[in-house]
């Protein structure tokens, strides 16, 4: 009796502890979220203050970037970002998933050197080749375009399988088979079998991919070099916080940052369940 | 394995090729136009045509200038009816290696489209010998959504790998072996071929170089040890955390982590450096509340700023760790744990014995990619410190620059291409054979049909 | 057997057509041909011009100008992009035959630009150029002898101080200021203390010279002599004293905006957030003197810059360019930039016009500081400069610097600044 008792106590004493563990880690993990969103309604230019809390709330930098197009086209530019990021997705995914299937799937000669290779490619820093990539695009004429950008997004996407296809492992093979045996081509079930069984992993290359061109500002400003109007959002903000314009566009950038995030965290936790399934899925098996 | 089985190619053509066969040595698709395989052969034809017409107007060139990489600089003529020099255009180093570069890949391309053709070739002739049907067009096109799926699957991504990663990565890899530095920049100057100059100097010693690049490579490592491992046992403990018995509003609490996955990490980033800067939002917050009189140098004492960083990329990348294995430990058999508590085990037992086992069983190669990501991460240190608090010790660098980072201050800082290149293809070779021997130790590269 | 027919052939036409593409900038040699054929200009040039997104309607206006002024140019197409003077080197030498054909470039990049063949040397109407615009700016214009650009607007720091803490005359001296008690949580001075750019001319000032007198030579600097190390002395006595603030642009901005600053050193990009946020208070002077601890009073030389116009070496129409160009930069143009962008201009007329200049306290101070100022040096090697100087800073912030490993420190400093990659 006395026991059971302790134990009990024990364990609402651990069950507290628990919640206050997390309350104090979602407060760390909320205040720089929440910092930028004050500082976006911040009512005073600037991008230091002497205080924490911001003496007047304001709508006007919101206005103001959504409005203003003298220096920043903020508005034009999420315009392409957005559209670079949902064809720059098609066509990762679409690549992702047909390696990451094919290595998963089907066996042929040049399989496991073809994978060998593109583990360490990827660990070449891709930076390095930009001035490559550059004259490439040029070669192909389309410098400067959201083409371009698109391409470059997307164009390697084809390394990063190793998660889909830790996916692709873990379904099991004896549904193939069985439409194999009723004579379905390798197409079909990949169409008809695969695929519906692979929405989390969709969604999951979906997703980062999606991601990617609103974080990239090197390649972005190789490839659009004077090309003002076919900036991307990242370009744009870090524009925003050179000496000239960081004083008076601070809070405006701040307001840019919340703008931009707000799309990407709702599609990412509207999404979450499926991530947590393709990701882990398919890390397990990396 | 080309070569072999090229040398059996040919020998086969000889010794059993036909005129027809033969001929598609010279004119490609001959064969199978002659057996009425025509859009097979025209490809082919076209093929050849393509590469004869490209090799005419660009290839040779480019070719015969990889040897010296350009001879003619460029110069000046003065110009009598307008009063002025004008341009006389001289050869670009920089271009010629990448057209050489290119013409290497068109060349590759041929050899294998003209290996094909004759394999085409021989078996096509063999159909006929037989009296087997031909197969047309479209039973080719059939046998690629089928047996040969793989490789339809493949092309795509496969053009796109080419032409934006190992293209490019073949022309940064040459450079190393070049002179192409602040002071040989084209078009004004050309740059040559020097061999294994630049590694020498970088892994001398006592060199300007090499004096930064070994405590650079030191903080690479260390940086990425605990990146790694910290965000791991920290994902992991978090997951554990929110997927105890006791706690309710898992979802919720998840919820509130994954925010930082879902905000751009070069927002989250940039916003983490104006707070943590000697006035920023972190110590105006912690002097108002009394709790330090002084500024904490969060980023610019040298010791305190690696610290920052690696606390910061905590903030970024446990919510990743803790995402991941929630779903592991969702997996985890219950019976498992259910014969361990038979056997009297405590939680702190079953933690030792059956979770961090089995969670590391399964996520070894997930742990092998970060931490090479965290090698690579540029992002993280160029976002939030810049390399900075920098010191007299290094060149151009400062006490937290990784090797990425450094590298990225001398190819766009300093315009050193050759150098740059040289250590990027050093971190390379350490990040793929760290990465290939340990992957290769997995499960997941071992026993790749055990769930199948 | 069809293997990877599709694969090859859809990579094959990829790879000519993108070929075909490399290939056809061989021919650009013949169009300086053919302006040149036609004696005078063209009558359908093109011309392209880069200045920074503040600059764009400031740009098109002057243009118009231009054009009505030059009857041979009215059929001309000019357009205007975006790239301002600070990223000017790294798009040009990026790709010179799609950059503009005249760029606006910091001076500082004269060097690299001209070893990497992107400008046109100046020769037309050179005497003229050299004789309207200040000395300092010519020869920051002038490589080994050649001149590569037209100077356009001068760019250095000077004093900015609040008029309610100081007068006129404690301005005039820095130990004054430091002197003087303006009560608690008021820093009497700040300056970015871990920024070469605003340090060194405290060296200059005593009398240390970088790369030589005249800039040019990359292994000459004397940072380290015995000025050299009692300037690094004060440096670091600045560095630790309560009175004095390590801030930059965004930090004074903000202390003088809540009156817990006294005075600091930036540009003149701050003047117009600083006349607004110190209202009557606002005030401007030249960099104070300081004494060192032998008692030699100096009188710091800033580092000053310039904005050059340059012509692209690549332009098919090299005449064309440089006639707009030149009129970019003349003094009508000069006058309009500084009407509209506050820009202080190198044209001698204008420098010394006193009335127009007094519209602008804070160019006026910088056109009359200019001519103590020290041109920055643009050898390649002066890409080595920043980042040791920092440290220096940063060491002294950080108290890792004593005055007894002063010496020590600046041998290291000034070996930093002469290193070069290679050796």
């Amino acid at each position: 009796m006395k026991k059971t008792k302790s134990m009990s106590r024990n364990k609402k004493i651990r069950d507290v502890a628990s919640y206050v563990t997390l309350t104090v880690l979602s407060v760390i993990w909320l205040i720089p979220i929440f910092w930028v969103v004050m500082t976006s309604f911040r009512e005073e230019g600037g991008s230091y203050t002497s205080y924490f809390f911001p003496k007047g709330l304001t709508l006007a930098n919101y206005v103001n970037l959504l409005t203003d197009n003298s220096q920043f086209y903020f508005l034009k530019w999420f315009g392409n970002t957005l559209f670079v990021a949902v064809f720059s997705c098609l066509l990762s995914t679409f690549f992702v998933l047909s390696v990451s299937y094919v290595m998963s799937r089907m066996r042929f000669k040049m399989r496991k050197p073809m994978m060998n290779v593109a583990l360490i490619l990827g660990m070449f820093p891709s930076f390095m080749s930009m001035i490559a990539v550059y004259y490439i695009l040029k070669g192909l004429g389309i410098t400067q375009s959201l083409v371009a950008l698109i391409m470059v997004y997307s164009g390697g996407a084809g390394l990063g399988f190793f998660i889909a296809k830790g996916f692709f492992d873990t379904l099991p093979k004896s549904l193939d088979e069985a439409a194999y045996l009723d004579g379905a081509t390798k197409f079909q079930i990949f169409r008809k079998i695969t695929l519906p069984l692979s929405k989390p992993i969709i969604v999951y290359t979906v997703l980062t991919s999606f991601m990617a061109p609103w974080m990239d500002f090197i390649f972005a400003s190789v490839i659009m070099g004077d090309n003002y109007n076919n900036y991307t959002v990242a370009l744009g903000l870090f524009k925003m916080l050179e000496r000239e314009f960081i004083n008076d566009y601070y809070t405006q950038f701040a307001a840019g940052c919340v703008l931009i995030s707000i799309p990407i965290a709702a599609l990412f936790i509207s999404m979450q369940k499926y991530y947590v399934e393709g990701v882990s899925g398919g890390a397990v098996k990396g | 394995m080309v070569k072999k089985s090229d040398g059996n190619l040919l020998k086969r053509v000889i010794k059993e090729g036909d005129i027809w066969t033969k001929v598609s040595m010279l004119i490609m698709g001959t064969a199978n136009l002659r057996r009425r395989q025509i859009v097979k052969g025209l490809l082919f034809l076209l093929c050849e045509a393509a590469f004869i017409f490209y090799m005419a107007v660009n290839g040779v060139n480019a070719l015969s200038h990889m040897a010296t990489l350009g001879t003619q600089t460029q110069g000046w003529v003065y110009d009598e009816n307008l009063g002025i020099d004008v341009l006389a255009q001289g050869d670009n180093s920089m271009l010629l290696l990448l057209y050489g570069v290119v013409c290497l890949f068109v060349i590759v391309l041929f050899v294998l489209s003209w290996r094909a053709n004759l394999k085409s070739a021989l078996e096509v002739q063999k159909l006929e010998k037989e009296g087997k049907k031909i197969p047309g067009f479209k039973d080719d096109v059939k046998v690629y959504l089928d047996a040969k799926f793989n490789r339809t699957m493949l092309t795509l991504p496969m053009i796109g790998v080419m032409a934006f990663t190992v293209l490019p990565l073949v022309y940064m890899i040459l450079v190393a072996f070049t002179n192409y530095d602040n002071a040989h920049q084209p078009p004004g100057n050309l740059f040559t071929w020097i061999g294994l100059d630049n590694f020498v100097t970088i892994l001398g010693s006592g060199s300007t170089i090499s004096k930064t690049f070994w405590p650079i490579l030191g903080w690479t490592i260390t940086w990425a040890v605990f990146a790694t491992v910290l965000n791991y046992i920290g994902g992991i403990l978090l997951a554990l955390l929110i997927n105890r018995k006791g706690v309710k509003f898992k979802g919720f609490w998840r919820t509130i982590f994954v925010l930082s996955i879902a905000i751009p990490s070069f927002v989250s980033l940039l916003i983490m450096k104006t707070m943590l800067q000697p006035d920023g939002a972190v110590n105006v917050l912690l002097k108002s509340w009394g709790v330090i009189q002084e500024s904490i140098p969060f980023l610019t004492n040298a010791t305190l700023a690696k610290v920052t960083i690696i606390v910061v990329n905590l903030w970024i990348g446990i919510p990743y760790t803790m995402l991941i294995t929630s779903g592991i430990l969702m997996n985890i058999p219950a019976d498992l744990y259910e014969a361990a508590r038979v056997d009297g085990a405590n939680a702190r037992v079953m933690f030792r014995k059956i979770t961090m086992p089995y969670v590391l069983f399964v996520t070894t190669p997930y742990l092998i990619t970060q931490f090479i990501g965290n090698i690579n991460n540029f992002n993280v240190i160029y976002l939030l410190s810049q390399g900075g608090p920098s010191t007299l010790d290094y060149y151009q660098a400062g006490k937290t620059d990784l090797l990425v980072t450094w590298l990225y201050k001398l190819t766009v800082t300093s315009k050193d291409y050759c150098y740059a290149s040289a250590i990027g293809i050093l971190v390379f070779v350490i990040s793929a054979v760290f990465s290939l021997i340990t992957y290769r130790r997995t499960s997941a590269y071992n026993n790749e049909e055990a769930f199948q | 057997m069809k293997k990877k027919v599709l694969s090859i052939f859809l990579v094959s036409v990829m790879a000519v057509s993108m070929l075909a593409g490399c290939g056809s900038d061989k021919k650009e040699t013949k169009s300086a041909d053919e302006a040149a054929k036609s004696a005078g200009y063209a009558k359908d040039a093109k011309l392209k011009v880069w200045g920074s997104q503040e600059d764009q309607d400031m740009l098109q206006g002057i243009i118009e100008e231009f054009k009505k002024e030059n009857p041979e140019a009215e059929g001309w197409n000019i357009e205007t992009a975006v790239v301002s003077a600070a990223d000017a080197k790294n798009e040009v030498l990026k790709d010179p035959t799609v950059a503009a054909d005249i760029f606006e470039f910091a001076s500082d990049q004269i060097a690299e630009l001209q070893s990497a063949g992107a400008l046109y040397r100046i020769t037309k109407n050179k005497d003229e150029i050299i004789a309207n615009n200040v000395e300092n700016s010519i020869d920051a214009a002038t490589v080994d002898g050649e001149m590569y650009g037209y100077p356009n607007t001068s760019n250095s720091f000077f004093m900015y101080y609040d008029k309610s803490k100081y007068t006129e005359e404690e301005v005039k001296s820095l130990d004054t200021m430091l002197a003087k008690d303006l009560g608690a949580g008021v820093a009497n001075f700040s300056m970015d203390l871990d920024n070469g750019w605003y340090t060194s001319s405290f060296f200059f000032g005593a009398g240390c010279t970088l790369f030589g007198e005249d800039g040019t030579d990359p292994k000459q600097c004397d940072f380290n002599n015995e000025k050299g190390v009692l300037v690094g002395d004060y440096l670091l006595d600045l560095c630790t004293n309560p009175k004095v603030k390590n801030q930059d642009d965004a930090l004074l901005l903000a202390s003088f905006k809540e009156g817990k600053l006294g005075a600091s050193l930036t540009g003149t990009w701050n003047a117009a957030a600083l006349q607004e946020s110190l209202g009557d208070n606002f005030g401007v002077a030249t960099v104070p003197s300081f004494t060192l601890e032998d008692g030699t009073i100096v009188s710091p030389s800033t580092i000053v810059n310039f904005n050059l116009y340059g012509v692209n070496a690549q332009t098919k129409y090299p005449a064309e360019a440089m006639l707009l160009a030149e009129y970019l930069t003349n003094e009508k143009s000069q006058k309009t930039r500084f009407e509209v962008r506050n820009s202080a201009p190198t044209n001698k007329k204008l420098a010394a016009d006193t009335e127009l200049l007094s519209t602008s306290p804070a160019v006026e101070v910088l056109s009359k500081q200019i001519e103590t100022s020290t041109v920055q040096p643009s050898i390649p090697q002066i890409a080595n400069f920043w980042s040791p100087m920092e440290a220096f800073g940063q060491d002294c912030i950080a108290k890792a610097v004593t005055k007894d490993n002063m010496q020590a420190t600046m041998d290291t400093m000034v070996e930093g600044i002469l290193s070069k990659l290679g050796d």
